[in-house]
């Protein structure tokens, strides 16, 4: 028997044995349970940043999308009801959000990923500050540029949007 | 799996067990996820999207008794997103779960599973969603999904009369026996034509009553007959 396999039926052997003392006693690893706030039924309790934040996510596309991107953002902004010239001014606003959006996580995470490597912790508090300042840029940006009637139809959609989503106690909480 | 691997895990392992037999917690994560579901129509294709983004704030108590030492450095998280088409008795089917690049525990994650397909207008379509951030150590540490049936709902209106400020009043008038699932009695339009093809996107959830949700497709037509029935 080689030494990987060796060390690969010890380490299941081991947590066999965890698993069933973890019957009496308190898991090593352990996953807080997952508390879930579902838009469906409580969408009240998710704030407005992260549903702007997610819809931005979901209809964004880069400056230059395929031509099934630039179909489904299409069909995507379409169930807004935005007017054609408030359709467009919104998704130069969002392609420019979701290079933006992509840029900051990059940098986040290439930084996340050498602090764990060298076995020190990243604490996110200043990058999802920062996150957040994003997207309320683009939403006092669209705020402002869009007719009264676009703006008003695009926060009644994405307060609606709340209904499709669902998010960590921690995340949604307000 | 290469030896080094296996060697980390293998200690990984022991002071799991060891930990866990002084009854003690050495590593807790708090999940901190959304998961957003989403469906369209451009009146042709039906567009499914699922998107889950966040991080998770992972907790190493290295103080506590028998947990200093452990090397959480192996530790990496998956995210993993379904968006499955199906339908009722068969049928082509799909999409299907996806996953993204492992990541540091402390990453941010922001990953999205799109599908497209061409639907027939009035049948109803399964869609199935879900997020889920796997740790290669402590399994699934967030995981959430659901389930709507969604399709494309097609309502005809003949032209009743043309309004001074150039828009047109329409009338629902669905051909031969067909009913419209969306639609109202009455369209005001941009087009003074003869027809007028709304559609819409249904949407069923569990067992409530179906949503109805506009989005701006609009076909005029002005030779009869109309070339859609209602669905």
């Amino acid at each position: 028997m080689t030494l990987n396999v060796r060390l690969s039926a010890v380490s299941s052997l081991l947590f066999a044995v965890n698993f069933a003392m973890g019957q009496s006693s308190t898991p090593t690893h352990q996953h807080a349970p997952t508390k879930i706030i579902d838009g469906s039924v409580h969408p009240e309790l998710i704030s407005d940043i992260d549903a702007y934040r997610l819809y931005f996510v979901m209809v964004s596309q880069s400056p230059e999308p395929s031509d099934v991107q630039a179909k489904r953002q299409s069909a995507q902004v379409g169930k807004v009801g935005l007017a054609a010239p408030d359709a467009l001014a919104f998704k130069s606003s969002l392609a420019a959000f979701h290079s933006q959006y992509a840029q900051l996580i990059r940098e986040y995470n290439e930084a996340a990923t050498a602090a764990w490597a060298n076995g020190e912790r990243s604490d996110p508090t200043l990058f999802k500050l920062r996150r957040d300042r994003l997207v309320q840029s683009v939403r006092e940006s669209l705020k402002a540029s869009l007719s009264e009637d676009g703006w008003k139809r695009l926060d009644q959609f994405v307060q609606g949007e709340k209904r499709r989503m669902k998010s960590s106690a921690a995340e949604g909480a307000q | 799996m290469r030896l080094e691997v296996r060697l980390l895990t293998f200690m990984f392992s022991v002071f799991v067990v060891a930990a866990s037999a002084l009854g003690q917690s050495c590593i807790t994560y708090q999940p901190d996820f959304s998961v957003y579901t989403d469906e369209t129509t451009d009146g042709t294709n039906i567009y499914t999207s699922v998107l889950i983004d966040g991080s998770g704030t992972m907790t190493y108590n290295a103080s506590l008794p028998g947990c200093a030492g452990i090397d959480i450095g192996i530790a990496a998280h998956t995210p993993s997103v379904t968006n499955f088409i199906s339908q009722d008795g068969g049928g082509p089917t799909f999409g299907g779960t996806t996953f993204g690049t492992s990541e540091c525990p402390d990453c941010y994650v922001s990953f999205s599973n799109d599908q497209q397909f061409v639907a027939n207008p009035g049948v109803e379509y399964n869609f199935e969603d879900g997020g889920e951030v796997i740790c290669n150590v402590g399994g699934t540490v967030f995981g959430t999904g659901g389930f709507v049936g969604v399709s494309i709902a097609v309502t005809t209106y003949k032209l009743l009369t043309v309004n001074a400020n150039g828009t047109a009043t329409f009338t629902q008038a669905c051909p031969g026996n067909t009913r419209p699932s969306c639609g109202a009695a009455n369209y005001l339009g941009q087009e003074p034509a003869l027809w007028a093809e709304e559609f819409q996107l249904k949407v069923t959830v569990g067992g409530s009553g179906p949503s109805c949700l506009p989005v701006s497709i609009v076909q005029y037509q002005n030779g009869p007959p109309a070339p859609y029935p209602c669905t």
